[in-house]
């Protein structure tokens, strides 16, 4: 038997194979999933990503999310990702007047820009710019809170409070959206679990509502962030 | 009884002047004897190492019957090439928890070993690594052929590895349209 032949018909050979593909050419690893069936299914298949991950430790710079400066609304290009590399996010148009708030894990956070005195709308969404997979979210009911100063919003994976994760391959699973807004005396804090992609309505598993916007008490991720 | 004690015996003798040796003889599966340092294959190679600590080597040459000269020809080329350079401290942790260790880039004399080789040299040596168990072998001929797949198209891949594209049009085209990115150098 031809010897290439051969080795593209072990499977474990092969995965050892892809596995050496460079992190930094994501379009490697896409060529080699078209090559048949069996290769796509070795690529796609479950762990692959997180042996990748481990092998090449560090994530490489792909490209980079921008925006405009608060309260300059056109101080930045409307498209929001700048590429490094060959790879292009799918589904980029975010639409109008959104842009990327912020971005862990592999999911983006998309809304209007939050601004000192502005409105209180969000028009919050969530999406994977590999897959092109965007989760519209419900409006946060910031509007109760009159005045508020200011407002921003992360997104994060679900087990990040417990340190359960190491984020290896966590970007398809359980995620949390915090909505955080204060005026001068009120801080307000909206938690929004998500069940995955491709869920129904993502369930709201806390809001809180406190008088000294310091003591607000999110676990340890978002207390760092308010702080 | 006595036969058996005798037996007992020589066996010993044997284990222990086999042990003695600082080589060991490899047989491939046409028959060709190769010698390899004894310290440089229990380092490299999982396979030997266990073969080794468990007595099963053989003197007159210990049957691989699934590697044919020339991989093994390389085999022991590489164990003893790998014998006399000085083993990096990232080789030497790189084969304590492979599965999950960062990937070590080859060496620059590594490097020279995979490029002098055929096209099928290189596979037969990727399969003679991965029987063995000689992970960093495995990683130094994997990597190369991952740089042989660099810049080339699906169909390129397919004529590198013999291998038959089971894709309808209808479902390539998708994939590429969806992935146009990935495609625009082709």
């Amino acid at each position: 038997m031809d010897p290439a032949a051969a080795v593209a018909g072990m499977d474990d050979l092969v995965e050892e194979v892809l596995l050496r593909s460079p992190p930094d050419e994501p379009a490697h690893l896409s060529r080699a999933a078209l090559v048949c069936r069996r290769w796509c299914r070795i690529v796609t298949g479950p762990g692959f990503r997180r042996r990748f991950r481990e092998r090449h430790r560090a994530p490489p710079m792909l490209g980079f999310l921008h925006r405009p400066l608060p309260n300059v609304p056109h101080s930045g290009a409307p498209c929001g990702f700048a590429p490094t590399a060959s790879f292009r996010p799918r589904n980029a148009d975010l639409g109008g007047g959104r842009y990327a708030l912020d971005s862990r894990h592999g999911r983006v956070l998309v809304g209007v820009l939050p601004s000192v005195g502005a409105t209180s709308e969000t028009r919050l969404a969530v999406w994977d710019p590999v897959t092109g997979e965007r989760m519209e979210l419900p409006e946060p009911p910031l509007a109760r809170e009159r005045h508020l100063f200011s407002w921003n919003s992360v997104v994060l994976c679900a087990s990040s409070r417990d340190g359960a994760c190491d984020h290896l391959d966590c970007s398809r699973g359980q995620f949390l959206v915090v909505v955080c807004g204060h005026n001068h005396s009120v801080a307000v804090c909206l938690r929004l679990l998500f069940r995955g992609w491709g869920m129904d309505n993502p369930t709201m598993i806390t809001y809180l509502r406190q008088s000294d916007k310091r003591a607000v008490l999110t676990g340890d991720v978002i207390r760092s962030w308010l702080q | 009884m006595e036969v058996d004690k005798g037996k007992g015996e020589a066996e010993e003798t044997r284990k222990v002047a086999e042990a003695d040796r600082d080589t060991v003889t490899l047989k491939s599966s046409d028959g060709k004897l190769f010698e390899v340092s004894k310290e440089a294959a229990a380092r490299l190679s999982t396979v030997l190492a266990g073969m080794i600590a468990g007595g099963s080597i053989d003197d007159n040459g210990t049957d691989l019957k699934q590697i044919g000269s020339e991989a093994l020809e390389n085999v022991v080329d590489y164990c003893n090439k790998h014998a006399n350079s000085i083993p990096s401290a990232a080789l030497i942790s790189s084969s304590i928890s492979f599965n999950t260790a960062p990937f070590k880039e080859p060496e620059e004399w590594e490097r020279k070993f995979v490029d002098r080789l055929s096209h099928d040299a290189l596979f037969d040596l990727v399969e003679a690594a991965n029987f063995l168990g000689m992970e960093r072998l495995l990683d130094v001929t994997c990597h190369k052929i991952s740089e042989m797949m660099k810049g080339k198209s699906p169909d390129q891949i397919r004529e590198v590895f013999n291998i038959k594209n089971d894709y309808t049009k209808e479902e390539l085209e998708e994939i590429r349209q969806e992935l146009a990115w990935a495609f625009y150098d082709d």
